[in-house]
C-alpha cells in the first residue's frame, strides 16, 4: 500500500460491533485509501460476548475470539490492545491514550456498554463482581474457588445466564430481582411466573420483589445482603446484573450530544452531532432507543462502513429487538410488542401449567397482523411467529392455531410461504431473496451459503430456519439434497461399498461401467480406490488402481508445498532401538532431509525428491523399517506410554499391546485415517481418549474407548467396554473397525461417524458386543482377510521395476537437482524457500 | 519459486521444429507423466480411446510454483477433462489450461501429438 494520501480512520472499542465494522469496512474497495487504527480497552482482540458463558463450559477463551490474530496484520489494521482512549479533542481532531496522541480524519465510537452497579452501600467489597468481559469471568471463577453460595442481583436475561454460570461453578445459586417477576423487560406477568417456577425446579432460588439496601460482612458466608423488608441472605459471591449503561464517557467529555439517560445520539447514517464522528453498537442512541443486542449493532456497523466509503444507499432505521434463548435449559422467547402496548391491540394466550408452557400473541385491533409474542417452555414456535411479525404477513383466519399444541406437527410457516423480502438472519441482514440469489449463482449447499452470505454466523438464532429454507430451495431447483458421491455415482460411499462387495467388483472401471457414468474425478477415484482396498486389500499401486490414487497414495509419500515429499517409516508403539535410530539418522544425513519428531511418536524426514524416494526407502527397508502409511487413509500410529515395564504406576504392558495393535492393523484402508493409543494406567500418558481407538490398562485387563478425535473438532472418546482380556479387546476392535469401514462416509473419521450413527453408542455396543445384527463373525473374518493380505507397499514397489520407474521425475530427462526445488538453511537443516505470495508466481 | 519455474518464466523460448519428447510406452493411461524440453517442464496426460488422446500442459503449478501438475488426478465433468492440482486441488481444464475455480490462474498449454508410438512437441499453434 503506497498511496501517499492515506487518511486516518480511528475506531475506539474492539468489541463485537467494532470488529464487525472493521470487517465490513475492509470489504469495501475504498478502504485502501484509509489507515485503520483500533483502540481496545481490553487486553485481547474482539471476542464473542454473546457466547461468553461458554467460557465456563470449556474454559477456553481463545475459542471465543472472533478473528485470527493474523487478521489484523494481514489487513494492515493497527490494533492497540489495552490502550483505552482517554480523551477526544474535536478541534485538533486527535484522541489521547495513556501512551500517545493520534490524529484522525474520521472517528468511530464503538465503546459498547458497562454493567450498571446499583448504588448500594458495600457494593465495592471484595467478591462483588459483574458479568461482561472475559476478565470478569476469570474473576468470578477465582472468587468461586472456596465458595459455597452465589447470588445474582438482577433477574433479567443476563442475570439468569450469570446464575447458570454460578451453578456450573458448583455454587448454590440465587437470583434477586427488584420487580415482581423475572425478565420484566421481555416477558409479561404470566410468562415471568412460569419461568420462575421452572427455574426454581432447576435448583436456583428466585427472590422477586426484593430491594437490596446494603451489603455487609457475613457470619456463615463471606457477605450478607440486607433487604429493605428486613430479611437477609448470606453469600460468598455477588454478581451484579442490574442492566447496562452505554459507555459514552469519551463522547460526553468531548461535548457530543447525548440522550437524557445517556447514549451518544446518532442519525440514520450513524453520525453523531459531529459529522466526522460516528457511533455504533450499544453506545449509540437512535431516536431515543438503545440497542442491547448484536443484530442491530451489526446493522449500524454496516451502515457506518458504507457511509464512510461514500455509499449513502445504506441507512439505519431502528431494529427489531426480538430474542429467543435457552436460560438454564428453559426456552424463552420474546417478539416485538410483547407487553401489548400498541393502542387497541388484543391478545391470545395459551397457558399450560402442567407442561410448563406459556404462549401469548399480541395482535393488531383487526386481528390480522402479529405485533408481538411471548413464549416460555417451547421455542419451536418462534421462527414462524417472528417471520409473521417481521414481515407483516397476513395471519391465518384462526391465529390461535399458531400457539396451540398440535398432536402431530407444528404449524410451521413453511419455507415456501416466506416472501423473498423476509429477513432470515437479522445479525447479517440476509433475506430469503439473497439466499435464493446465492443458490442461483452456483452455491450448492448450506456450508456454502453460510460462508458467502454469513447467515447464521452471528448469534446463531436463525440456523434452523436457514437450513430448512436452503434445503427447500435446493430441492425446488432439482438439486435433491443428495448423498451422491459426485456426478459420476448416484450412491453414497456406504452404498458403493455394498455394491463392490455384493458384485465382487475388483476395479474402478468395472464399477463405473456397471453402476456409474462418465470417467470419474478426483472425488470418486480415490474413494473407490479406498473401498477396493478395504474390501480386497490388493496393493494400491497394482496396475488397475494406479491412476485412481491421490498423489500421496501414488507415490506412497506426502507431497510438500515445494513439490518434494516426506518419508515416514513405521515405528510401532513409538519403541525404537538405538541402532534403528542411528540408521534413520544416517539416511537423513546422506540425503540432507529435514528431520522432525512427529506428534505421533515417530520421525518424519522431509524434502526428498520423487527420484530419491525409492533410494531412500531401499536403505530404510534394508535397515529393517516398513512404510508408516503417513500418506494413506489407514492406521497411522499406535501411541504408547512406557507402561508396567518401567513405570512405577503401570498395571499392564502398554508398549507390547501397542506394538501388537499397530502390527495387526497396519495397512488396512479405511474411509479416513485411524489413530490409536495404549496407556499403562489411568494416568493416561498416551492420551488414548483422544484417539479413534483408545486402550487404557486396568488391574483386571483393558478398558476400551472408541471414536475420539483430536484435530479440527476434538471429541473425547466414549468408554465402550471395561476390563477386557487381550482376546476380547482384539475381537472388539476387529469388529468395530470393520463396521466403520463398511458404513462410514467418504473422509469421515470415527468421531463424526459415531455422532451421526443413529442410536449412538448404545447401538454400537449392541452391534459389536451383543452381536445384535448377527454380523460379528463376518466382520472378524473380513478383518482377518485384510490382515492376512498385508504387505509393505514400499517393499512391493521396490521389487517391481515397472512401478519403480514411476518415480522418475521426467520420462525423458535426468533427475532434477534438489536445489531446483528451492531450499534455504534454518537451524542447521534445509527448509523450503519461503514464498510470500503464491499468486505472484503465475506466468 | 523454484528455479525451474523461474527459468520458465524468464525465457519463454519458442521452438520452430517438432521435437521428440518420449515414447508412447512412457505414458500412463488416464494419468500423467512429466517430460522436459529445454527449460520447459511439460505434464503429459494420456487418454487412450478418447477423442483427444494426449494433452500437454505446464508441469508447474501456477498457484505454488512447484513442479507437480503431472501428479494431479485426472477428472471429468460433463464430458470435459480437467486436472486437479495435487497441492490445493484447483481444477484446470486440459483443453485450454483455464483454472475453473480461480479465473486469475491458468496453465500454459503445449501443442503435443502422438504419432507412430512417439510423443512429439510441435511449434505452438497461432
Ligand atoms: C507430521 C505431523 C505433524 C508433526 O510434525 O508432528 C502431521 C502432519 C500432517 N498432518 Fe496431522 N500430523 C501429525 C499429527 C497429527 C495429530 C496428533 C496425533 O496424531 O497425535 C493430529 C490430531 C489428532 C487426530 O488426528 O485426531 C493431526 C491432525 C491432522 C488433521 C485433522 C484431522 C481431523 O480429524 O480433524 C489433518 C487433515 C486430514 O487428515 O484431513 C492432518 C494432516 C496432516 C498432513 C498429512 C497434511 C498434508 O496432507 O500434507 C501433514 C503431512 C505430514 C507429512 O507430510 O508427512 N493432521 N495430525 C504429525 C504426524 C504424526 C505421525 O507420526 O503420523
Ligand atoms: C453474557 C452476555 C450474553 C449476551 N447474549 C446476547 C444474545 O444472546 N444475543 C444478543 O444479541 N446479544 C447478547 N449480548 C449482548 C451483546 O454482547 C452486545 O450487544 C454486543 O457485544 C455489543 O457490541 P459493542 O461492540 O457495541 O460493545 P462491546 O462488545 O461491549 O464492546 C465495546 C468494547 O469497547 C471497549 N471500550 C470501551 N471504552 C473504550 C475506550 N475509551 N477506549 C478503548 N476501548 C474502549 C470495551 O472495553 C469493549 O471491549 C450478550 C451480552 C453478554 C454480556
Ligand atoms: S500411563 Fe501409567 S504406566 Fe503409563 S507412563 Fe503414565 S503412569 Fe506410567
Ligand atoms: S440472526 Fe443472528 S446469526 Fe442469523
Amino acid at each position: 500500500m503506497t498511496t501517499s494520501i492515506t487518511k486516518q480512520l480511528l475506531v475506539i472499542g474492539n468489541g463485537m460491533v467494532g470488529q464487525h465494522f472493521i470487517e465490513q469496512f475492509l470489504s469495501r474497495a475504498d478502504a485502501a485509501q484509509w489507515q485503520l487504527t483500533v483502540f481496545a480497552g481490553e487486553d485481547r482482540p474482539a471476542y464473542d460476548r454473546v457466547h461468553l458463558s461458554e467460557y465456563f463450559s470449556d474454559a477456553n477463551a481463545d475459542k471465543l475470539q472472533l478473528a485470527a490474530d493474523s487478521f489484523y496484520r494481514d489487513n494492515d489494521v493497527s490494533l492497540k490492545l489495552n490502550e483505552a482512549v482517554l480523551a477526544i479533542d474535536r478541534e485538533a481532531k486527535t484522541v489521547t491514550t495513556a501512551k500517545a496522541r493520534y490524529f484522525y480524519d474520521k472517528l468511530v465510537l464503538a465503546t459498547g456498554s458497562y454493567p450498571f452497579v446499583p448504588p448500594i452501600a458495600g457494593n465495592d467489597k471484595p467478591h462483588c463482581l459483574v458479568y461482561r468481559t472475559i476478565a470478569d469471568l476469570e474473576a468470578i471463577s477465582a472468587s468461586s474457588k472456596d465458595a459455597k453460595v452465589g447470588v445474582v442481583i438482577g433477574g433479567g436475561l443476563l442475570g439468569l445466564e450469570a446464575a447458570n454460570a454460578l451453578k456450573l461453578l458448583g455454587l448454590e445459586a440465587h437470583v434477586v430481582e427488584f420487580a415482581p417477576q423475572l425478565m420484566p423487560v421481555q416477558l409479561d406477568k404470566d410468562g415471568g411466573e412460569l419461568l420462575r417456577s421452572k427455574i426454581a425446579q432447576l435448583g436456583v432460588s428466585v427472590h422477586t420483589d426484593k430491594a437490596t439496601s446494603s451489603i455487609s460482612e457475613g457470619t456463615e458466608q463471606r457477605l450478607q445482603l440486607n433487604f429493605s423488608d428486613g430479611s437477609v441472605l448470606q453469600t460468598d459471591v455477588i454478581v451484579f446484573s442490574a442492566g447496562i449503561r452505554p459507555q459514552d464517557q469519551p463522547g460526553k467529555d468531548a461535548g457530543l450530544e447525548l440522550g437524557a439517560r445517556g447514549g451518544i445520539v446518532i442519525n440514520n447514517q450513524c453520525q453523531t452531532s459531529d459529522s466526522d464522528i460516528y457511533a455504533i453498537g450499544e453506545c449509540a442512541l437512535y431516536q431515543g432507543q438503545l440497542f442491547g443486542l448484536v443484530a442491530p449493532g451489526y446493522q449500524m456497523a454496516r451502515t457506518a462502513a458504507a457511509v464512510l466509503c461514500g455509499d449513502s444507499s445504506q441507512s439505519f432505521t431502528g431494529a427489531d429487538m426480538s430474542t429467543k434463548l435457552k436460560l438454564l435449559g428453559v426456552d424463552v422467547g420474546s417478539i416485538g410488542d410483547a407487553h401489548g402496548r400498541t393502542p387497541g391491540s388484543i391478545s391470545l394466550r395459551y397457558r399450560n401449567d402442567l407442561a410448563g408452557e406459556y404462549r401469548k400473541l399480541v395482535l393488531s385491533a383487526d386481528g390480522k397482523q402479529l405485533l408481538g409474542a411471548v413464549l416460555v417452555g417451547d421455542n419451536s414456535y418462534y421462527d414462524t411467529l417472528l417471520q409473521y411479525a417481521l414481515n407483516g404477513l397476513a395471519l391465518p383466519a384462526d391465529p390461535h392455531s399458531l400457539i396451540l399444541p398440535q398432536s402431530n406437527s407444528k404449524p410451521l410457516l413453511g419455507p415456501a410461504a416466506l416472501p423473498d423480502s423476509a429477513t432470515l438472519c437479522s445479525c447479517h441482514n440476509v433475506s430469503k431473496g439473497a439466499i435464493c440469489a446465492a443458490l442461483d449463482g452456483g452455491v450448492q449447499d448450506l456450508a456454502g451459503i453460510k460462508s458467502c452470505t454469513k447467515a447464521a454466523t452471528g448469534c446463531g438464532g436463525c440456523a434452523a430456519l436457514l437450513k430448512s429454507v436452503v434445503e427447500h430451495e435446493l430441492s425446488a431447483r432439482g438439486v435433491a439434497v443428495s448423498t451422491d458421491l459426485c456426478e459420476h455415482f448416484s450412491y453414497s460411499r456406504q452404498q458403493l461399498y455394498h455394491l463392490v462387495r455384493v458384485d465382487g467388483i475388483k476395479t474402478f472401471n468395472e464399477l463405473i461401467k456397471s453402476h456409474g457414468r462418465g470417467h470419474g474425478c478426483e472425488i470418486c477415484k480415490p474413494a473407490v480406490a479406498s473401498i477396493l482396498a478395504s474390501c480386497w486389500n490388493e496393493p494400491v499401486l497394482a496396475k488397475p488402481h494406479v491412476a485412481l490414487q491421490d498423489t500421496n497414495d501414488t507415490f506412497l509419500a506426502n507431497m510438500q508445498k515445494n513439490g518434494t515429499y516426506s518419508v515416514v517409516p513405521r515405528i510401532p508403539g513409538g519403541e525404537i532401538t538405538p541402532a534403528m535410530l542411528i540408521s534413520i539418522g544416517k539416511v537423513a544425513e546422506q540425503y540432507q532431509l529435514y528431520t522432525k519428531i512427529t506428534g505421533g511418536q515417530r520421525i518424519d524426514l522431509f524434502g526428498a525428491t520423487l527420484d530419491q524416494l525409492p533410494l531412500i526407502w531401499q536403505q530404510l527397508i534394508d535397515a529393517g523399517f516398513e512404510t508408516g502409511h503417513a500418506y494413506g487413509k489407514s492406521l497411522r500410529t499406535v501411541k504408547s506410554c512406557v507402561g508396567s515395564t518401567w513405570c512405577r504406576y503401570g498395571v499392564q504392558d502398554s508398549v507390547s499391546m501397542a506394538i501388537l495393535l499397530e502390527n495387526r492393523y497396519k495397512g488396512v484402508r479405511a474411509p479416513h485415517k485411524i489413530k490409536m493409543a495404549v496407556s499403562g494406567c489411568t494416568r493416561e500418558c498416551a492420551e488414548a481418549q483422544s484417539k479413534d481407538v483408545g486402550v487404557i490398562a486396568t488391574e483386571n485387563g483393558w478398558n476400551l474407548y472408541v471414536c475420539g478425535n483430536g484435530g479440527m473438532k476434538p471429541r473425547h472418546a466414549d468408554l465402550f467396554a471395561t476390563d477386557l482380556t487381550d482376546e476380547q479387546l482384539l475381537s472388539y476392535i476387529d469388529r468395530l473397525l470393520m463396521f466403520y469401514i463398511k458404513t462410514a462416509d467418504r473422509l469421515q473419521r470415527t468421531a463424526s461417524w459415531m455422532n451421526n450413527l443413529e442410536g449412538g453408542l448404545d447401538y454400537l455396543r449392541d452391534v459389536i458386543i451383543h452381536d445384535s445384527l448377527g454380523l460379528a463373525a463376518e466382520l472378524e473374518a473380513q478383518m482377518q482377510l485384510l490382515i492376512g493380505n498385508y504387505q509393505c507397499e514400499w517393499q512391493t514397489v521396490l521389487n517391481d521395476p515397472a512401478q519403480r520407474a514411476r518415480f522418475n521425475s521426467y520420462v525423458n530427462a535426468a533427475a532434477p537437482a534438489r536445489s531446483e526445488f528451492g531450499f534455504v538453511p534454518e537451524r542447521g537443516q534445509l527448509i523450503p524457500t519461503r514464498q510470500l505470495n503464491n499468486k505472484e508466481n503465475t506466468l | 519459486m523454484s528455479q525451474l519455474a523461474y527459468a520458465l518464466e524468464n525465457q519463454p523460448e519458442i521452438q520452430q521444429q517438432p521435437v521428440l519428447l518420449c515414447q508412447q510406452q512412457d505414458l500412463v493411461p488416464y494419468s500423467g507423466v512429466a517430460a522436459r524440453f529445454a527449460e520447459h517442464a511439460i505434464a503429459l496426460f494420456y487418454l487412450p480411446g478418447k477423442e483427444v488422446e494426449l494433452y500437454g500442459v505446464s508441469h508447474i503449478d501456477p498457484a505454488s510454483g512447484a513442479p507437480v501438475m503431472a501428479h494431479g488426478l485426472l477428472g471429468e465433468s460433463k464430458g470435459a477433462f480437467y486436472i486437479a492440482a495435487p497441492l490445493h486441488k484447483q481444477q484446470y481444464q486440459l483443453s485450454d489450461g483455464q483454472c475453473l475455480s480461480d479465473s486469475t490462474l491458468k496453465l500454459q498449454v503445449f501443442n503435443v501429438q502422438l504419432q507412430h508410438g512417439q510423443v512429439w512437441l510441435l511449434p505452438p499453434m497461432e
